[in-house]
């Protein structure tokens, strides 16, 4: 992967009266990477969106598009941009094609074979003609997602993307997105609740939670820090000190019973070197566990919030 | 900006709503015409023998008939219809989120304001034109198609009761007040705009323009509320009127253009100024 930055926000922070939607957010997004936006209702993800693409003006911070200040130059960087946002909201009395055609030309014109290769990538060859009115969501959503690819997308901005579609909606879409980020080199910012999809198709991910970013890495990054070895061990205390100073545990939790206790590594680590080194010590070994977190654990570990944060679906 | 106004005029032409008008002018003509022509045909109607069913069976043509429809329709019919559709195009595209889709492309949001206003004029444009053939038409088929032009001054709000061009000069008057209807109209699509950006909802922009207008004439009849009369912009708007009157006034009539047209400005200044600050 190369490390041409695409997008860069620094600081970004949005405030609405008193309400901070957007904290000192930073952000970065290479060439040929794909970055998931996770977060609840209400975390700023679709203000974030919004922000990249000039459609909302940031209170402090700054944001940066191939290298250039997004406000300065924002018709010249906006060129290269392709982005779906909230609810795809077409003209459903003009059809698919046209839409299309229409949208695509205020950027620059492009002839009618791109366009109808656009629709064949999102499977609306068929509906082309066929008024928007008439379009399903999942359909809107596809045509949403081939306007954004034309006419030389290098930055796609999807916001809920999997919205309305059917699972082979999803997996294509995910098939593409991939596809895009690596035959085409594109920069992927994808905003979701669909913690799976994100996990499958996503290099990193930034899970956002009131307006604030709780945590940015990769994604294999972020479920491994959260992973950990619990051993059992039968020992008196003083001999499960021993041992834990020994094998170098994170955490010692010793048990209700005497003569019983938990030895925590986080990480996991070499996890038969441990339990060698623990027999080795002369340890009774009662169970050895390695627990792995999901990207959803994490996420939902992280954004827990009281209940009466009505813009989070938690009940 | 050339397909961005494009875009603009064909959202306007490929709604069925927006050529709703241009029907209603086509049908509002047949039926007032056809009123006209039953009234004056009915023999031994009482109300034909009086002054002013005498009037009008004397004076009435296709001249005649053009040039009165002009009164109603630009003073009440197409303003209504320009609040909706300005409204409609900016309000409702804020609404709905096809404006984030617009705007997600390399356009300014001086220039989706230019195009927006450029199509609404020329909407207006197709409307008086609309206006003009079919009212000429449909009147020179069951009148004579020429003749002396009565004017009744205050339907124009004039001073002069009654003013009568000869049929040599009423066409091009006819056309010259067809033509400078157009800026008055353009003029109140530039409020549309502007009260469309201060409310960013379709039916609060649609009322609002409409009722700012009205508003505008009846406080302009209030003799107490003198002193406000200079600012409102429905006294410079109807400057086509002028060319009614027996001397036209070209001082008046210029001053009064100008003022509409810095009217105009004002409007899509402020609507710009609007637009540029608010996240979408």
């Amino acid at each position: 992967m190369t490390c041409d930055p695409v997008l860069v926000c620094r600081g970004v922070t949005k405030r609405y009266g008193r309400h901070t939607a957007l904290d000192r957010l930073d952000l970065e997004l290479r060439r040929g990477e794909v970055v998931g936006l996770l977060g609840p209702n209400g975390a700023g993800k679709t203000t974030l969106i919004r922000m990249i693409l000039g459609l909302g003006f940031p209170t402090a911070g700054a944001i940066t598009v191939f290298g250039e200040d997004l406000f300065r130059r924002r018709r010249q960087i906006l060129r290269q941009v392709g982005a779906v946002v909230e609810a795809p909201a077409f003209y459903d009395y003009l059809s698919g094609l046209e839409n299309l055609r229409r949208l695509v030309a205020l950027t620059a014109p492009v002839d009618e074979a791109r366009l109808a290769e656009g629709l064949d990538a999102v499977g609306l060859t068929a509906a082309a003609r066929r008024r928007v009115g008439t379009y399903s969501y999942g359909m809107k959503q596809r045509l949403g997602i081939a306007q954004a690819l034309l006419p030389d997308t290098r930055l796609l901005i999807l916001d809920e993307p999997a919205n309305g579609l059917d699972p082979h909606g999803i997996a294509g879409i995910r098939r593409l997105i991939r596809q895009l980020a690596e035959s085409k080199r594109m920069a992927v910012l994808v905003s979701s609740h669909l913690l799976g999809e994100i996990e499958q198709v996503c290099d990193r991910v930034a899970i956002l939670h009131h307006g604030t970013c709780l945590a940015q890495a990769g994604v294999d990054e972020i479920r491994a820090r959260e992973a950990r070895l619990e051993v059992d061990v039968a020992a008196t205390e003083a001999a499960l000190r021993a041992l834990a100073d020994r094998s170098g545990a994170t955490q010692l939790s010793l048990g209700g019973e005497s003569g019983q206790g938990t030895l925590l590594y986080r990480p996991p680590g070499d996890v038969p070197g441990r339990v060698r080194v623990l027999a080795a010590a002369g340890a009774d070994i009662l169970r050895v566990q390695v627990h792995r977190e999901t990207l959803e654990d994490v996420f939902l570990r992280l954004t827990r919030t009281e209940h009466d944060d009505v813009r989070i679906d938690a009940f | 900006m050339f397909a961005l106004t494009r875009f603009e005029i064909r959202k306007l032409t490929a709604q069925r709503r927006s050529l709703a008008p241009l029907l209603a002018i086509a049908l509002m003509n047949t039926l007032f015409a056809l009123a006209f022509t039953i009234r004056l045909h009915r023999a031994g109607d009482r109300e034909a023998h009086r002054a002013g069913g005498r009037l009008v069976r004397e004076f009435m043509n296709a001249f005649v008939y053009t040039q009165t429809i002009l009164a109603p329709c630009v003073f009440m019919l197409f303003p209504v219809i320009l609040a909706v559709l300005g409204a409609h195009l900016l309000a409702g595209e804020f609404e709905t989120g096809r404006l984030r889709l617009v705007l997600c492309r390399p356009v300014s949001r001086w220039q989706v304001l230019l195009a927006k206003f450029s199509a609404l004029s020329l909407f207006s444009l197709a409307m008086l034109i609309c206006l003009l053939t079919v009212s000429y038409g449909v009147s020179a088929s069951l009148f004579p198609p020429t003749g002396d032009v009565i004017i009744p001054g205050p339907m124009y709000m004039l001073e002069r009761h009654v003013i009568i061009h000869a049929a040599a000069e009423a066409w091009p008057r006819l056309l010259l007040s067809y033509a400078l209807a157009w800026p008055m109209l353009m003029s109140v699509a530039a409020m549309a705009l502007m009260i469309s950006m201060l409310t960013r909802h379709f039916t609060s922009a649609a009322v609002l323009t409409a009722t700012v207008y009205f508003c505008s004439y009846i406080v302009s009849g209030i003799p107490l509320l003198s002193t406000i009369h200079p600012f409102l912009p429905t006294r410079y708007l109807p400057f086509w009127r002028y060319v009614l009157l027996a001397d036209i006034p070209w001082g008046s009539l210029l001053r009064d253009a100008g003022w509409t047209a810095g009217y105009t400005a004002v409007f899509l200044g402020l609507a710009a100024a609007l637009f540029s600050t608010r996240d979408v």
